[in-house]
Formats: structure tokens, C-alpha cells, sequence
């Protein structure tokens, strides 16, 4: 079968995962011991404050009744109130999940782009000083405490401009199409703050990334390197094809579709590790949002978050299924 | 033998060690042999005893990290081989000198088809131009007959849809005669062929022998066969060489090696064929020993019947000896 | 009696030379800096120059001073040496680390053999469940899971614990996959051993390399785990010396006192470095089948 048959059929039982995902959620939010009416009202409710909060809460019905009254408003976007915000949380999610994922797609960007040429770089130098390079950038990324990154880069910015970059941008953000204050701001032709969009993302995108990109590096040039010893790239050296060919089209095809499982397992694991960067620059995306809920047990706001990252889990998993498929075409028939 | 043909192929004193944990190891210790314009000669030897490597050392794909060349010669049609740099030994191989591979599951890549990688070493050998005068279009276009008129000389059918497959969904069959149609793409001089067919059945591999053996004699072809079957060395070539512990011990014309074989090793490697007119085989007693712990002298001293005190510490030189080239003590003239 | 003869050449031998370790600068630096992490952690409260740093003294005189002779580090916010508590929040790492990583493998690898052997839907349905716990982003879990006890040490290592059994377990469970039909063990049911006996004498041994270099690997997340969660306010508790809490403190004290943050962070640093290069070093020494 060709890729786009594939495609297809890796799609299909999505939204089967998706219900998966809704029912764990939901399942995770009433296991979780805390007292939603407790956190919403405090400690000082008289016990009639706290039935007439049961019941606007709509505790007092039974369980598969909550879930499938759960799953309704689910279909009308309706992902209940936050107990903490007391707003929708629906609402918090649309400001926090777009700032998240521009977040988290500019960092796994930064890392592909510096971390696929470092890993062949160094497969391809073996031993010689880019490969050391390669390696010991790999190394040093992967010791690296995310949120100590980020502190350091705050302070030497801070100490350089004499105050602190926190937040998404300096002003009035651009008109909202996606969200993504990069994107929004070139709808829009709006350069100036394009660029202090671009000062704020630079820094926290970096503190992210370092994590993926030594990942990948590692993972591109253990792959490159295995190319090396194969026989047909034996066979196309006795071919006479050109060094050159036979590194970037030859054995990089063989050696991108495990590159690219691991870099669709890192936007994942960036999207949802975001917490400790965004606390660092003020960032007000999934992760600060879910460390606060978290932390003051807002269980409507928990399930939202966990709810929009299983889903982002889902489908990022299925396109680099679908990505794989495409490079690898063995993938296809098994 | 006729001293004024200049042979397509020589290795002269081939020497090649490897860097092992143990230390460095001499894994052929002086090869020499030739093979001359049109003419099919046998390497047979055991596992282990360096044919691989020589096939290698003269396709220049030796794993050069572990393996390094040592010293010797290596010349096509005269021209030096070892000496030659990257580029200039990547415009001889693929076209002049060419190789086939024996694992026909290993050596073709698993995520492009088999029409593009063929079409490719068309493209790199294609003349200097030649790609650009006729344009992109029309220069495919030629290429594609060219590689389905090859895959029907291989008598593949349907040679279209073997272009468009990928590797895994052909047999192991078809995609060893895919090996050779690659190799004869650009119409080469010379052919080194490692054990071709070895991977597969037997009778797959009889036809692809047959196979081979047609092409060669049709297109005057010189083929290095490398083998470690008697019997197939028999049926395709004019000259056996003997390999042993990394150097050739005996070199004759086919029918020399097998009704007058004069090394001891080649003797002991015909008895121990089984025959069908009955009678028992007698192997050879020991092993070939590892490359690490050659013997001094003779490399087959310790297994030799016919073993005396020179053969433990002087190495045999090649000697003529009733049409054979062999190194061994027994024959005047060996000792250097 | 199990059948250790020459007729099963998938096992990977187990007395590999040690003095193969590669000659490489690397794994030698690595094996150090480790070992120094283990001496440090474990004699660090008997050679620090200001024991009393580890717990509440205050001595608001000597506040925020900057690295000195008599404070390498330079002091915190309430008077204590940020050097001491550096060395002794080394001790609370290590455990943690090490702790989270035999306890995770214990559990990884009891689930991983047992659905690797018995693989089909026992095997589906073990690894699904492993697969919820990865899901859910490490952090987050080991936060909720914090954030619903009181946060303290124990609290702090169940929740990594619970967030990296997963991976060890997916690993030993493609291992004992693959092993389970070799002919050594085809050959010991043969002998009639029973089901346990083949999980412990045969494929277990055959484990403990890749174990082993995992769990090697895996202590500087672990460590990088407790840090992330100690900077959250989710972890160990003060006035017990942390490196994560340690960072988050000094913020406020940015760009002036610098200290306070740097130094926890570069023993961060120096900790998951030498155990990164460690469990290098001991890949190349029991797994051949790694990257040349």
C-alpha cells in the first residue's frame, strides 16, 4: 500500500484514542483525594454553602451519569470552571495552549535544526574534533538542569539589559488568528512586535531544547554510524557513487525514521517537561497553568490540561507514525 | 602462458593486517595472482582464510578503520589501484570493475527501489554531459530501457515492476540477479564476484551460477569468482587458486588442480569431497587457525602429512612445479 | 540443568575483559566523578567546613556575602554556607537518585519479565498500563502525586519512581521477548525446567548487562527528577539542603547574589555528568551490540 492508504488507516481509530484519553481523564480526576467543593469554597463554608456547591458542581449525581454529562459538554467545548480562576476553563486553555505550543515547536525546531547536522556531523567525522564537539554538546545537554538553564540565561540577560525578559512580549500582542504571537505578528506586518515576540521566545526556547537536541544528536549519529558498516552502503562504495551521495541521500534515509520517532517523542515529553522554563520566564502557557492547578488542587483546570496533552500526545505520536511510514516504506505492510 | 598478455587484473605481495584488541593482525600475508582479459579464475579457501578480504582489498571497500592495507600492488589493465585517490578509484568502480555482492538481502538498500538505485549508478558513470544534452527527461528515460533490457537478460519477467519494487517485496533469487544486472549496467572489464548465490537454495543458486557463467562467456567478460566450494570453482572456471591462512598456496588451471593437485592443503581438501562412485572421504585433521595465532613457517605446517623442520620456520615461496604455482617446501626451489 | 553449552551463541558472554573499557579520557573522568558524588554524599557531613549550615541558624550579619576565602560558595540569605549546603545536599540527591533507580528497576523488571515471557495479551495489556504512566508528562505526575501527600523526600521518590518504572520495563520486556525463543532456552523446557526456573537461571543473566547500563544511565534523570520537583516547592522541604529548592531561593536574590543559584546548579551538573559518563563507560564495557 502506498503512504497516503497508510495515512488512512493510522487516522482512523483516532478518535477511539481520543475517547481513551477523555475516560482516563476523567477517571484520574475522581481518584485524585481532594475536595473540589473544599477548594472551591475554602475552609469557612457553612455545610448549606457546601451542598448548594455539590450541586452546582454536579456532584451529587452518580458516576457514569457525571461522565457522560462530562463528555456532552465536552462536545460543546464546555470543560468546565476552574476553581481557582473561576473562569472557563476552556477560556484559560485558549490562552495557555497556544503560547504552549509555540513554545514547544520553536525549541524542538531549534534542536532538530542544530541537533540532526551536529549527531551526522560527528558520524561523519568519527574521532576527529566535530564528533568530539558532537558528542560532548550531547553530553553537556543531557546533564543539564532545564530550570538551572534557564535561571543562568535570565540572569546573564538581566545583568546585561538590567532588567529581567518575562512573558511573551513587550506590548499590546498582535490580533489573534493563531494565537502564535510569531505567526499573528506577520499576519498582521506587524515587525515590531515580531521581534519582541522573537526576544521573548529566543531564551526559554533555548532552555528547553537543550534536552531534545542532545537527544536527537545522539540518536542521529548512532544511527548514521550503524549506516556506515552496512552492506549496501558497501555496495555503493564499490558502485563508485560519491562520498557525498552516499552520506546525505543513502544513509541519512535509513537513519531518519528513528530520528524522527524520537524527535515526535520529544515535542511530547517538551510540550508536557515545559513547566519549570515557563515558571523561570513567566510564561503563561499549559505548564505554569498546570503546575498551578496542581498545586492548589483545581480539578476541573487538572483534567483540562491533562486532557488537551493526551490529545497532543495522540496525534503528534500518529503524524511521526505517519512521517515513519513515508521515509520507511517496510513500515507499510506489516 | 603467455608472457605478452597484459593480465586485466594482478595483486602483487597483497599484504593486509587488522587492529584487533589483541593487537595488530596480519590477515593476508602476500597475495599474488592475476586474471587474465576474458578468463574466469577461481579463489577458494575455507572460511576465515582471507578471499573476502582480497575481493574487497581489490573493490578498495576494506573496513579501513580495523583493516589496513600494508604493502603490494593492485593493478587493472595495468593501471595502479592502491594508489589512487578517492575520486579516481570512485570513476573506475561501477563501471570498469565492478562487484557482486553475496547477500542479496544485505546489499541492496531497503528504502529506495530497485529501478532508482540501478538508475543511479547509470547517472554517476553516465558521459561527462551527457545527462544535460538530452535533458533530464528523456536522458531517464534511456536509462530506465537500459536497466529493463539488463533485468531481462537476467531472465527476470516483468522487468518494469522489479524496477518499481522495493527490495523486500522481491525473493532472495531475483534480488541476487538484481546484483548482477548492477554489475553488468556499465559494462565492465572486470567482475569480482563474492560467493554469489551462497546465500540462497541450492538450486536458486545453480541457476544463478548458470547465470553468471552465461554472461561472462557472452559479453568476454574476466570474472575473480570467489568461492568456497570446489565443485562450483570446477564447473565455472579456467584457473583454481588455493588460498590458505591468508596467502594463495597454489595457483593452476582447473584441470591441473583437480587431476594433479600439488599442495598438500588442496590435496587434503579433494580427498575430503565425498564421491558418488562410494569409497571413504578423509578430512583434514585441525583446524585453519585464527588469524591471530598464524603459525611461523608454513601456515599449514601444523596439519601438513607431509611436514618436515623447514616448513616450521621458512615461509614457502611460489614455485612452478607440472603446471601448478605452489608454495610449499616439497617442491625444489621454495625455499627463498 | 540448564543448557550451557556451546549451542547457543545468542547469549552475550558475561566476563567481558574490564580493562576493555575504552582507553577513552571519558569513562575514566566519568568512573571519577561518580565515585567523588558517592564520597561526597556519604562523607560530605563529616568534612564540611560549616556543619551548622544544613539546618535553620541564622546569622543575618553575615547574610548575602559574596564567595570568600572562609565561604567558597559565598553565604545565602539567612547567613548559611552556601558551600556546606551544596556538599550536604549532595546526600539527599544520591540517595534519591539511587533509590528511585533500584526501586524503579525492581519493579521494571519484574513486570517487564513477566510480560516479555508470557507476551501476548498479559504482555498488551502490562505495557499499556506501563503506558499510561508515560503519558502522563514525568513531572507532572510525580508533582500531582507530591502535591496530594506532603511533600517530603519519600514523597519525592515513590512519584520518580512511579514515572520511570515504565521505561525499564518496556526495555527488559523487548529483551526477554527476543530471548524467550532462542534454542538454549527451547532446549531447557526440554529438560522439563519450569517456567520460573527458565525466568531466573536463563534469561535473567542475560538481562543484567542491559539493566545495569540502563539504570546507570537513568540516575542522573532521577537527580535531575528531584531537582526539577525541590525547584517547584514539591520536594524535599527546607531547611534540609536541596539543589533544586536551592536554585528556586536564589532567584530572588538575581543578578546581585548569583551564588545562591550558580553553584547548586553546577553541582547538578558535575552529579549527572559523571553519572551519564558512567553509565557510558560501563555500556562499552558489557554491551557489545552499542554504537562503535
Amino acid at each position: 500500500m502506498n503512504a497516503k492508504t497508510f495515512a488512512l488507516r493510522r487516522l482512523l481509530p483516532l478518535p477511539v484514542v481520543l475517547l481513551g484519553v477523555t475516560v482516563l481523564v476523567f477517571v484520574i480526576s475522581h481518584v485524585v483525594p481532594s475536595d473540589p467543593v473544599a477548594v472551591a469554597l475554602g475552609d469557612q463554608a457553612t455545610p448549606e454553602q457546601r451542598q448548594a456547591m455539590r450541586e452546582a458542581l454536579g456532584l451529587d449525581a452518580s458516576l457514569p451519569v457525571q461522565f457522560l454529562r462530562y463528555l456532552g459538554d465536552l462536545f460543546q467545548g464546555d470543560l468546565g470552571t476552574s476553581l481557582v480562576t473561576k473562569r472557563p476553563v476552556a477560556f484559560d486553555l485558549g490562552q495557555a495552549v497556544p503560547a504552549s505550543i509555540e513554545l514547544t515547536t520553536v525549541a524542538i525546531l531549534f534542536a532538530v535544526v542544530v541537533g540532526v547536522p551536529l549527531g551526522v556531523a560527528g558520524a561523519v567525522f568519527v574521532n576527529r574534533w566535530p564528533d568530539y564537539l558532537s558528542r560532548v554538546v550531547a553530553l553537556v545537554g543531557v546533564s543539564l538542569e532545564r530550570a538551572w538553564v534557564a535561571v543562568l540565561l535570565q540572569l546573564v540577560i538581566a545583568t546585561a539589559l538590567g532588567f529581567p525578559i518575562i512573558g511573551r512580549i513587550s506590548g499590546p500582542p498582535p490580533p489573534k488568528v493563531t494565537g502564535l504571537y510569531l505567526v499573528d505578528s506577520l499576519v498582521a506586518g506587524d515587525l515590531g512586535a515580531f521581534g519582541s515576540a522573537w526576544r521573548h521566545i529566543a531564551l526559554p526556547a533555548f532552555a528547553l531544547s537543550l534536552g531534545a537536541l542532545a537527544q536527537i544528536a545522539r540518536v542521529a549519529r548512532s544511527r548514521m554510524l550503524e549506516e556506515r558498516s552496512k552492506e549496501y552502503i558497501r555496495a555503493n562504495r564499490a558502485q563508485g557513487l560519491r562520498g557525498r551521495v552516499i552520506t546525505f541521500k543513502y544513509m541519512l534515509r535509513n537513519a531518519l525514521p528513528v530520528t524522527v520517532t524520537v524527535t515526535g517523542l520529544s515535542y511530547g515529553a517538551l510540550l508536557g517537561n515545559a513547566f519549570l522554563v515557563e515558571t523561570v520566564f513567566g510564561w503563561p502557557g499549559l505548564g505554569q497553568y498546570g503546575v498551578q492547578a496542581i498545586l492548589n488542587n483545581d480539578l476541573p483546570a487538572i483534567a483540562g490540561v491533562t486532557l488537551v496533552l493526551g490529545v497532543v500526545f495522540v496525534v503528534v505520536n500518529t503524524l511521526v507514525d505517519v512521517l515513519y511510514a513515508y521515509i520507511d516504506p517496510r513500515v507499510r505492510f506489516s | 602462458m603467455t608472457a605478452s598478455v597484459v593480465p586485466r587484473l594482478r595483486i602483487r605481495d597483497l599484504r593486509v593486517s587488522a587492529n584487533t584488541p589483541d593487537g595488530r593482525v596480519q590477515v593476508l600475508t602476500g597475495v599474488d595472482l592475476h586474471v587474465d582479459p576474458g578468463e574466469i579464475l577461481a579463489l577458494v579457501g575455507e572460511s576465515g582464510c582471507g578471499k573476502s578480504t582480497t575481493a574487497r582489498a581489490v573493490m578498495g571497500i576494506l573496513a579501513t578503520p580495523p583493516l589496513r592495507v600494508d604493502g603490494g600492488a593492485i593493478e587493472l589493465d595495468g593501471k595502479q589501484l592502491l594508489t589512487l585517490n578517492r575520486s579516481g578509484l570512485d570513476r573506475i568502480r561501477g563501471k570498469s570493475l565492478t562487484m557482486i555482492f553475496q547477500d542479496p538481502n544485505a546489499s541492496l538498500n531497503p528504502v529506495f527501489t530497485v529501478g532508482d538505485q540501478m538508475e543511479a549508478i547509470l547517472a554517476r558513470h553516465a558521459p561527462r554531459g551527457e545527462r544535460t544534452r538530452l535533458g533530464r527527461r528523456r536522458w531517464r528515460r534511456a536509462a530506465r530501457e537500459r536497466i529493463a533490457t539488463t533485468l531481462r537478460q537476467m531472465r527476470l519477467a516483468e522487468p518494469e515492476r522489479i524496477m518499481g519494487s522495493y527490495p523486500f517485496q522481491l525473493s532472495g533469487g531475483m534480488k541476487q540477479r538484481v546484483l548482477i544486472a548492477m554489475a553488468l549496467l556499465n559494462e565492465p572489464s572486470l567482475i569480482v564476484a563474492d560467493e554469489p548465490g551462497s546465500a540462497l537454495d541450492v538450486t536458486v543458486e545453480d541457476q544463478i551460477l548458470e547465470l553468471i557463467e552465461a554472461q561472462v562467456t557472452e559479453r568476454h567478460l574476466s570474472l575473480l569468482f570467489i568461492t568456497h566450494n570446489l565443485g562450483v570453482a570446477r564447473r565455472l572456471a579456467q584457473r583454481v587458486a588455493i588460498m590458505y591462512a591468508g596467502q594463495v598456496v597454489e595457483v593452476a588451471p582447473t584441470r591441473t588442480i583437480f587431476e594433479r593437485p600439488a599442495h598438500p592443503y588442496t590435496r587434503g581438501l579433494l580427498d575430503a569431497i565425498p564421491k558418488l562412485s562410494g569409497g571413504t572421504t578423509a578430512g583434514i585433521p585441525g583446524r585453519m587457525p585464527d588469524i591471530a595465532q598464524r603459525p611461523k613457517g608454513c601456515p599449514f605446517h601444523p596439519r601438513c602429512p607431509h611436514r618436515m623442520d623447514i616448513c616450521e620456520t621458512e615461509t614457502p615461496t611460489p614455485v612452478r612445479h607440472d603446471g601448478s604455482l605452489v608454495a610449499c617446501h616439497l617442491y625444489p626451489g621454495s625455499a627463498a | 540443568m540448564t543448557a550451557d553449552i556451546a549451542a547457543a551463541p545468542e547469549i552475550r558472554r558475561r566476563s567481558r575483559k574490564l580493562w576493555r573499557i575504552r582507553r577513552s579520557v571519558l569513562s575514566w573522568v566519568g568512573i571519577a566523578m561518580a565515585g567523588l558524588l558517592i564520597l561526597v554524599a556519604v562523607f560530605g557531613p563529616l568534612l564540611v567546613p560549616h556543619p551548622e549550615a544544613g539546618g535553620a541558624t541564622v546569622d543575618v550579619a553575615g547574610a548575602l556575602r559574596p564567595p570568600s576565602a572562609q565561604h567558597w560558595f559565598g553565604t545565602d540569605d539567612v547567613g548559611r554556607d552556601v558551600f556546606s549546603r551544596v556538599i550536604l545536599a549532595a546526600r539527599v540527591s544520591l540517595i534519591s537518585g539511587l533509590t528511585v533507580v533500584v526501586a524503579g528497576s525492581a519493579i521494571g523488571v519484574v513486570v517487564g519479565l513477566v510480560g516479555g515471557y508470557l507476551a501476548g495479551g498479559t504482555n498488551v495489556v502490562l505495557m499499556r498500563v506501563a503506558d499510561i504512566f508515560l503519558a502522563v508528562p514525568g513531572v507532572a505526575l510525580a508533582l500531582a502525586f507530591a502535591a496530594a501527600l506532603r511533600p517530603s523526600l519519600t514523597t519525592t521518590v515513590v512519584a520518580i519512581t512511579l514515572v520511570w518504572w515504565p521505561w525499564m520495563a518496556r526495555l527488559v520486556q523487548a529483551e526477554v521477548l527476543s530471548i524467550r525463543t532462542s534454542a538454549f532456552v527451547e532446549a531447557s523446557r526440554t529438560y522439563g525446567a519450569s517456567h520460573v526456573r527458565i525466568l531466573f537461571r536463563d534469561i535473567l543473566p542475560n538481562l543484567t548487562s542491559v539493566i545495569v547500563v540502563k539504570a546507570s544511565l537513568d540516575v542522573g534523570f532521577a537527580v535531575l527528577m528531584v531537582a526539577a520537583l525541590g525547584f517547584l516547592g514539591a520536594g524535599v522541604q527546607p531547611p534540609t539542603p536541596e539543589w533544586g529548592s536551592m536554585i528556586a531561593g536564589g532567584r530572588a536574590y538575581l543578578p546581585d547574589a548569583w551564588w545562591l543559584s550558580t553553584f547548586p546548579g553546577l553541582a547538578i551538573f558535575v552529579a549527572v555528568l559523571g553519572f551519564n559518563l558512567l553509565g557510558d563507560a560501563l555500556r562499552d564495557v558489557l554491551d557489545v551490540s552499542q554504537e562503535v
